[in-house]
């Protein structure tokens, strides 16, 4: 029966070892011996038993507790629009630092790029509008989903206070050493620091999509 | 989904008009009112004052505020090389490149207005040498406060600054004396 142990731990493989999990890949195993044992008893060989047994089963996704099936390419689609919103808003809001800085310059034309690419993807995925494709179903484990986003916000937030306590450092890091006030010679100077400060927070859109990934799974999970 | 990407198109359609405002007409004017300024800068009498305060110091001693001040002053764009001598508290100052092509009018404005504001904005510069291609030129503290009949230091203030130093400089003959006055020139060996 090792070929069929082996065929369970590779239906397992991606999932976490839980309690929960064990007691289910236990479960399954002993079900499919037992389905071996009656299709040998019907007279099949071992090999044709065990082939027979795999037919039954072949994924557990939706048999795990945090696994639920969602719609998967309405799921990518809204998923791909919200991305898309984010990030025309995000190429709005750093069209100012075009006029500041090279910095802002290159991040805004990088912004547009995105844009671009992301409106020819979406417009190219909604143009399909068969119901196969508008139906198929995948599973999304919602557990690991949540670890992401939580990860996502953790990234983003010790990305921005190293990327604050950068931009003082190159900015006022003389001042600060040498105990010089600091001087901002004028409005223009003052919204050009402020923009060195601000630019980096635009990166909340990634930590926001996770986010936006979680909601759009509950909202297309398929109904029993 | 429809409201969404109705959204997304108002959106870029206002980025697209944002993009053109900015690259159209914010950039070339913040360009031409950057080279305007920079124009400016070239004269004594246009000079932006508020921009030498940063290299106010008490100390002659100081090279690279010595340095720096005199690279902010008109014309801005010449080449030299600096001298301190601090036992003697004079800084001495050989331009590199010639200045016969400028103006003889321009030069001296540019002599009067340097001058002053290396005694105004470094307190313990006592003599000043100013070495260019033929002549060099030689001034004291003592000379500029006897000029302006104030104590140096109360022109950092930029009011009093633009309407006792640099407004003056449009009179030839105001120039002209003060070189006469407060100079000692001397031709220089080649």
């Amino acid at each position: 029966m090792d070929d069929l142990k082996r065929y369970v731990d590779k239906l397992f493989a991606g999932h976490k070892e839980t309690r929960e999990v064990r007691e289910l890949r236990d479960e399954i195993l002993g079900n499919l011996e037992a389905r071996v044992a009656d299709h040998m008893e019907e007279g099949m060989t071992y090999d044709e038993a065990v082939a027979q047994a795999r037919r039954y089963l072949d994924t557990v996704d939706y048999l795990i507790p945090e696994q639920k099936p969602v719609y998967r390419n309405r799921y990518m689609l809204e998923l791909l629009q919200a991305g898309l919103l984010y990030t025309v808003i995000a190429w709005i809001l750093t069209i100012p630092l075009r006029v500041m800085f090279v910095r802002g310059l290159l991040f805004n034309n990088l912004l547009f790029l995105a844009v671009i690419i992301l409106g020819v993807v979406f417009l190219a995925l909604s143009s399909r509008k068969d119901e196969a494709y508008l139906n198929a179903v995948a599973p999304v484990n919602k557990k690991r989903l949540t670890g992401y986003r939580k990860a996502a916000w953790l990234i983003w937030a010790l990305f921005m206070l190293v990327m604050t306590a950068f931009t003082t450092a190159v900015r006022f890091g003389s001042d600060i050493w040498f105990g010089r006030a600091v001087h901002i010679s004028g409005p223009y100077q003052f919204a050009v620091i402020a923009a060195a400060y601000a630019m980096p927070f635009i990166t909340i859109i990634l930590p926001l999509l996770f986010s936006k990934a979680c909601t759009l799974a509950e909202k297309h999970e398929v109904d029993d | 989904m429809k409201k969404v990407n109705i959204l997304i198109i108002a959106l870029l359609i206002t980025g697209i008009c944002a993009l053109v405002l900015v690259e159209g007409y914010v950039k070339p004017e913040m360009r031409r009112r950057e080279q305007q300024y920079l124009l400016e800068q070239r004269d004594p009498l246009t000079h932006d004052f508020s921009r030498l305060l940063e290299f106010r110091s008490r100390y002659m001693g100081d090279a690279s505020n010595l340095a720096n001040l005199n690279y902010n002053l008109p014309p801005g764009d010449l080449q030299m090389t600096f001298q301190i001598h601090p036992e003697l508290l004079t800084a001495e100052i050989t331009y590199q490149d010639s200045l016969t092509a400028m103006e003889a009018e321009l030069f001296d404005r540019v002599l009067v207005y340097n001058t002053t504001a290396n005694f105004v904005l470094i307190d313990n510069l006592e003599t000043l040498v100013l070495n260019f291609e033929r002549n060099s030129y030689t001034i004291s503290r003592r000379a500029v406060e006897s000029w302006y009949g104030v104590n140096l230091k109360t022109l950092q203030n930029e009011a009093r600054w633009a309407d006792e130093v640099q407004r003056p400089l449009s009179g030839r003959a105001y120039v002209r004396s003060f070189i006469e006055e407060s100079f000692t020139i001397q031709p220089r060996s080649a």
